[in-house]
């Protein structure tokens, strides 16, 4: 496999902005478009921890801005962790502590959410793109 | 690519894609393996296995069987 050079900047592999990108296929700028409304921007989970989670996904959370933060944003984070790098992680332990601070419909929004947005920052990186439109 | 090493689709993936895909089929594709890709990790959280979840005899994981088994 061959590696990037580090010392080059990605270039998109496609012109445009993402949105721009699926609006070469009207129904997935549509879907996504849905997506992005219905699910990441609203819906009944807290959207701080939405967007909490979002943040870990792109590794832009660091360990300090956890500090004083609550069990609701950890239990979150650690089933973010498991949904991306190893579901076993997501044990009774962790269940335990998710139902402790969501109800069943917090908890199917919120997971959807990190679902959805971690296969669109992968998708944005397989282009060239950051892993988030707005970054730090 | 997508799943394992997003960074790892260079000039090199992209030019295999081209070979075989419109623009458009690739941004098809792409989105297809992106939403797939994340709402299957978040069912692993779940357990829930192939075929397990009432009134959606197709949803979940792959059967065991399926390909690579």
């Amino acid at each position: 496999m061959r590696s990037a050079d580090p010392r080059r900047p990605p270039r998109p592999h496609l012109p445009g902005t993402a949105d721009e990108i699926r609006a070469r296929v009207p129904v997935v700028r549509e879907s996504w478009r849905y997506i992005d409304q219905a699910v990441l921007r609203s819906g009944p989970a807290d959207p701080r921890i939405k967007e909490l989670c979002f943040r870990f996904l792109a590794g832009e959370l660091h360990e300090a801005e956890l500090d004083g933060s609550g069990g609701r944003e950890r239990a979150a984070l650690d089933w973010a962790d498991a949904i991306v790098n190893d579901s076993s992680r997501a044990d009774d332990s962790v269940w335990a502590r998710l139902h402790a601070s969501f109800t069943e419909e917090e908890l199917v929004d919120l997971g959807c959410a990190i679902g959805f947005e971690l296969g669109q920052q992968h998708w944005r990186r397989t282009i060239g793109l950051p892993a988030r439109a707005h970054q730090p | 690519m997508l799943v394992w090493h997003p960074e790892g689709a260079d000039e090199h993936v992209w030019a295999g894609l081209r070979e075989h895909f419109s623009d458009e089929q690739i941004v098809e594709l792409g989105s297809f393996v992106a939403l797939t890709y994340g709402q299957q990790s978040v069912i692993k959280t779940w357990d829930v296995g192939h075929g397990e979840l009432p009134g959606h005899p197709t949803a979940g994981l792959a059967p065991d069987e399926g390909i690579g088994a």
